[in-house]
């Protein structure tokens, strides 16, 4: 361990300098060319643009741009500033008309100005300056809050369409509002697009009532109810707006190492300065290392921990405690080892030696004052240790929220983990650090806001978790020629061969087929990063939050689904795919109705087949070519043909399957079974450093697990993983000491963190969770509208009027004998029932049997001591234990399930919704020289527990 | 002049008292205090206008009820209540109390108006989109009650101040003001009649 650090290693070993000195003289063989791109927040403002834009709505451009002309009738361009205001503010009073008529032509004039009134461009980069100031006078206007009131009142509208009650003509209606739905999304898209980057304009965006953020994930999430009408809903816009909201008010990539510094601050941690650092240790290392230390030279003093006292680690660091490798010396831990019901992580297995000579024996050094107490080596590791130590925030927040979860007088079901309190108050936390970085007003607002979007959101969490995972899941059920048509298209030729995919379609694409393909990966790479956004920023508002949230993605089968993704789509093509029409995207589309060649366009509208793919390839290069930010590596040639979306959903879909199961043992065991190494082993085909890094991380987890045959024929794999991704301090992932006493402890250790969120939640978010419930079915309170919140007045009445009926019929003995029983009953009954109390009653009417006091050995059983009653959280949550069966899934996707019924977008089969209840309790790791094959659907079995779930039971 | 007030309403007292003394002289209502800020100066006028509204709504109600005006209707212009989640047929004096609480709250809120003294930059919007909104009503009143509405306005001329102010702080765009002025004959050829504009 570490012996890499050091730079005199023994003969027999490499340090990983040595070996990275050794491949890069080793003759390049063949290896493919770097593909050149550039991980980012998202791509080039124009190609975003282009994006948002279907090609089979495009020609409504030009429709705006007919009905403004019309109206305006000057050259916009050339009005003074107070003209074009004046206008503006005019067409956004119209959007509060009554006349729906009236409303969609002022949205569409309002459209053409957006879109940047490129009638009167002749380049595309000053098409690009229009819509900047275009967009940038729209929101002197205030159109931001126009627009957003507009979208709210529309799709209450569509709600109240959808009602089942509503009968009328319902699907008229209803696609009336979805155009209207989409006028407000492009409206807003444009405003948010060309508003990046500005601070301002995110506070903008999070301070509407509500928040624009929480807005769009709660219709996320009622999409889930009305399935049914869900036809033509323009959810691709929904969700690409959302992405960019989020990055707007939340911020992206570059705010997050600050971002992260400053909730260290807030935290009380100091900040981290060398993310580059060479590796790391982390408190339950060290811990580790210290039990071993000690045990052998019990005259050794270890150096205290720094803010996390020492003794306390283990206990509270179960979920990430790596301390496997001491698994067999528990004996001699004073803290962790008394661990009441066995179940924690800690559980000692008392397994025989198997070796001759007892390796714990104490070895007493010899004493003497000149010589240190312990071997040199034992000192110097201690000070490495604590010179790496990296104490990372959620650790501490882990941390903390046990102690807060101990303090609590019905913890039992924590007291297995017993820890001293007395070394709390050893290391008090005092902030020595006086706090050395400053915190801005903008970073603090921006975590301010990650809590109050979680607060808003956690009732939902589910469905837009369930909501995004299906819509993701419809970009890959599709038919299977579509996969035909995308490696045609791609037909990169040195690939073609390997793949499966006959290349016979490839010239035969018609527009239509294009879109389709094409709004696929742009759905895909929206909900890769809203997810990947969303993990990120609860991570830095609190682990558990974090926690809560990829709970609910892996209980909803995100893992399985990113690797159907990465198994049905060959990812090496993947990244190279064109699923363009370059004379179809938005700012070709207009440049070329400015140079009269509408006539041509509207022929191609009409399902021509392109002839002629280069032509779109030619077209389509420049853009790519010129990114900014790479720096081209010196000695290699670099690729720079590629799809720059499909890339980036790759790379956020490994990322979101390594922070999903990193240090999660549970989680890996089911990468595992699902057998994901094949898979993985495919993306590093792909040379791109960064995808090849997340790629490996994620082999890194699982290498332990997969077996020795699988090691041994992929010793490259191997090799790459020791070069690339950073090692820690104590990093034993090529093979572990006990695995068969982590993966006992796999499930144990799961439930455990689950309890723990779930007492987070609780403890954090129980009243308004309560409370929000009730607003989540009375739909009047609601979203309520920003400016002119609805019902003040009205509600007041109501709940008076609820709360005080006016005749109360009392009885005859009651009116003569009222004192008596106020004295009785009321006066004299002091002790008031603890509020929980009051909860879990509450709760009981649903109680149902599966609640079993159990010993913390099933999924659906909690972990929870014999004392019922008193647990106030045992009854309520687990009730609710449903999945998607593996088999449906697969069915799904072999059914194509989901289909699409226009361009923009998707219906969604109310079929294919399947809650099914799935009670089954056992778990089945294999190991996949067993397995039958490829993610051999009938061997698998998820657990499924969906807490916070009682929205649906209505 | 305002400083001579030493409450912490000075402004607001400042106002009220050149309304008791000389509200024909509507120059001077507008003016700008020296010393003053705009923003606060013109929230004072949109409180000062939300108070004085309600006596309008007041007289409204003796005429205007669900059976004579079923629609927040101004002229052409029809609105769509924003007071409610789902599209809602409010008739038109639901519509202008709606309109009326709504501005109440969104001034009186603590979070866009925490204070009265200064104005924070993000809530300067809310300004235009309030006295759009108040607009509808006076159009309201202009055109389907006119009697009240010139009643009303002769003795408080509360018309006449919203639009000054509106004029001076460019609160309302011109071609949103569908009541026909007398003194100025329409010289936008496409902007008074929006509504059949709209139509086309």
């Amino acid at each position: 361990m570490g012996e890499h650090i050091i730079d005199e290693a023994p003969d027999d070993s490499l340090t990983l300098g040595q070996l990275k000195k050794i491949v890069k003289q080793l003759p390049n063989k063949q290896k493919p060319k770097e593909i050149s791109f550039s991980y980012a927040d998202s791509d080039s403002i124009s190609r975003e643009i282009d994006e948002f834009y279907n090609y089979a709505e495009i020609s409504q451009c030009l429709e705006n741009k007919n009905i403004f002309d019309e109206e305006f009738g000057e050259a916009w361009t050339t009005c003074t500033m107070s003209e074009r205001r004046v206008y503006i503010e005019y067409l956004l009073e119209t959007l509060e008309l009554k006349d729906p008529e009236k409303r969609f032509l002022s949205a569409k004039k309002l459209l053409y100005i957006a879109q940047g009134t490129f009638g009167e461009a002749i380049t595309q980069e000053q098409h690009l300056e229009w819509i900047m100031e275009n967009n940038k006078l729209l929101r002197k206007c205030g159109a931001l809050l126009s627009y957003f009131q507009a979208l709210k009142l529309a799709c209450h509208a569509h709600d109240y369409y959808s009602r089942p009650d509503f009968n009328a003509d319902r699907q008229v209606y209803i696609d009336d509002i979805n155009t209207e739905i989409g006028f407000y999304l492009t409206l807003l898209y444009m405003l948010v697009e060309t508003h990046r980057g500005d601070d301002s304009f995110g506070t903008e965006l999070a301070e509407l009532n509500p928040p624009v953020a929480v807005f769009l994930f709660e219709i996320i999430a009622s999409l889930r109810e009305k399935e049914k009408n869900a036809k033509g809903y323009p959810v691709k816009k929904f969700l690409l707006l959302l992405w960019k909201v989020i990055l707007a008010s939340l911020g992206g990539l570059n705010d997050m190492l600050r971002l992260k510094n400053s909730a260290r601050t807030i935290n009380g941690l100091p900040p981290i300065y060398n993310e580059g650092l060479l590796t790391k240790s982390t408190p339950a290392d060290y811990y580790t290392f210290q039990n071993e230390a000690t045990q052998k030279y019990p005259t050794y003093v270890p150096p205290p921990c720094p803010f996390i006292p020492t003794s306390s680690i283990a206990a509270s660091l179960f979920p990430s405690a790596n301390n496997h490798a001491n698994g067999n010396d528990s004996s001699g831990q004073n803290a962790a080892s008394i661990n009441g019901n066995g179940n924690s992580s800690q559980a000692p297995k008392s397994r025989k030696q198997q070796f001759q000579t007892n390796q714990r024996q104490p070895f007493i050094f010899p004493f003497s004052k000149s010589t240190p107490s312990v071997p040199k080596s034992i000192q110097e590791a201690g000070d490495l240790y604590l010179k790496f130590m990296h104490i990372s925030l959620g650790t501490f927040q882990f941390w903390k929220e046990r102690i807060e979860m101990k303090k609590l007088p019905t913890g039992d079901i924590i007291s297995s983990i017993s820890f001293n309190e007395n070394c709390i108050m050893e290391n008090p936390l005092n902030n020595n650090d006086e706090s050395q970085i400053e915190i801005t007003k903008t970073d603090k607002e921006k975590i301010e806001r990650i809590e109050i979007l979680y607060k808003s959101i956690l009732p939902h969490l589910q469905n837009i978790v369930i909501m995004l995972l299906k819509l993701l899941l419809a970009t890959v059920s599709s038919n299977k020629n579509s996969d035909n048509d995308k490696g045609g298209i791609s037909a990169n030729n040195d690939h073609i061969s390997e793949s499966s995919i006959n290349s016979s379609t490839s010239n035969g694409n018609t527009i239509e087929e294009i879109d389709i393909m094409r709004h696929r990966e742009i759905t895909s790479k929206a909900v890769s990063a809203i997810i990947l956004l969303m993990l990120k920023h609860l991570k830095l508002s609190h682990v558990l939050k974090f926690e809560f949230l990829s709970q609910l993605l892996v209980d909803s089968n995100c893992l399985l689904l990113i690797l159907k993704l990465f198994g049905l789509q060959d990812v090496s093509l993947m990244v190279k795919a064109k699923n363009e029409v370059e004379n179809m995207n938005f700012f070709q589309y207009c440049m070329d109705i400015n140079n009269n060649s509408t006539n041509e366009i509207k022929q191609t509208d009409d399902n021509m087949v392109i002839d002629d793919q280069q032509e779109s390839y030619d077209v389509h290069q420049p853009g790519q070519i010129s990114d900014p930010q790479f720096s081209i590596s010196n000695e290699t040639e670099v690729d720079s043909d590629y799809c720059w979306r499909n890339f980036f959903a790759a790379i956020n879909f490994l990322k979101i399957l390594q922070k999903l199961t990193k240090r999660k043992t549970h989680r890996i065991l089911l990468l595992v079974q699902y057998k994901s190494s094949a898979i993985l082993k495919r993306i590093l085909k792909v040379s791109h450093p960064l995808l090849e890094l997340y790629a490996l991380k994620v082999l890194k987890n699982q290498i332990p697990f997969i077996g020795r045959k699988w090691r041994q024929s992929n010793m490259k794999v191997i090799t790459s993983i020791y070069l690339s991704c950073r090692p820690d301090l104590r990093d034993e992932w090529i093979s572990l000491t006990d695995v068969d006493s982590e993966m006992d402890d796999a499930l144990p250790q799961e439930q455990n963190l689950r309890t723990l969120v779930k007492f987070y939640n609780e403890r954090n978010y129980f009243p308004q969770y309560d409370q929000q419930n009730d607003i989540y079915l009375d739909d009047n309170n609601r979203n309520l509208p920003d400016i002119f919140p609805p019902c003040y007045t009205k509600s007041l009445n109501h709940v008076n009027s609820a709360y005080i009926p006016d005749d109360i019929m009392l009885d005859d003995s009651f009116l003569e004998n009222w004192e008596q029983w106020l004295q009785e009953e009321v006066y004299s009954f002091s002790s008031v029932k603890p509020h929980l109390k009051s909860i879990d009653e509450y709760y009981d009417d649903d109680f149902t049997t599966t609640i079993q006091n159990g010993d913390g050995s099933e999924w659906d059983v909690p972990p929870t001591s014999p004392v019922d009653g008193k647990d106030p959280f045992s009854s309520i949550e687990w009730k609710n234990i449903s999945s998607y069966e593996l088999k449906d899934f697969e069915q799904r996707i072999n059914n194509s399930g989901f289909k699409f019924y226009d361009f923009d977008d998707m219906e969604i089969n109310t079929d294919s919704v399947t809650n099914v209840d799935d009670k089954t309790n056992e778990t089945t790791y294999c190991w996949p020289d067993e397995m039958l094959g490829p993610l051999a659907p009938s061997e698998v079995t998820i657990y499924q527990p969906t807490p916070y779930q009682s929205e649906d039971e209505d | 002049m305002p400083d001579k007030y030493e409450s912490a309403f000075a402004l607001q007292e400042y106002l009220q008292s050149l309304i008791r003394t000389n509200k024909e002289n509507i120059d001077l209502l507008i003016e700008l205090p020296p010393g003053h800020e705009e923003d606060t100066w013109q929230y004072e006028h949109l409180r000062q206008l939300c108070l004085e509204l309600n006596y309008l709504v007041i007289q409204l109600e003796a005429e205007c009820n669900r059976q004579s005006c079923p629609e927040m209707k101004a002229d052409e212009w029809m609105y769509l209540c924003a007071a409610h989640p789902n599209p809602t047929n409010c008739c038109a004096i639901d519509y202008i109390v709606h309109t009326l609480d709504g501005a109440t709250t969104l001034l009186n809120s603590h979070k866009y108006f925490p204070s009265r003294i200064s104005i924070p930059e993000t809530s300067i919007k809310y300004y235009q989109s309030i006295a759009r909104r108040l607009y509808r009503i006076f159009a309201h009143a202009w055109f389907h009650h006119r009697e009240i509405f010139e009643a009303f306005e002769n003795e408080n001329q509360l018309y006449a101040r919203f639009l000054k102010l509106s004029d001076r702080y460019g609160l309302v765009a011109k071609n949103l003001l569908i009541i026909p002025q007398n003194n100025n004959i329409d010289n936008d050829d496409r902007d008074n009649t929006p509504s059949s504009d709209v139509s086309n």
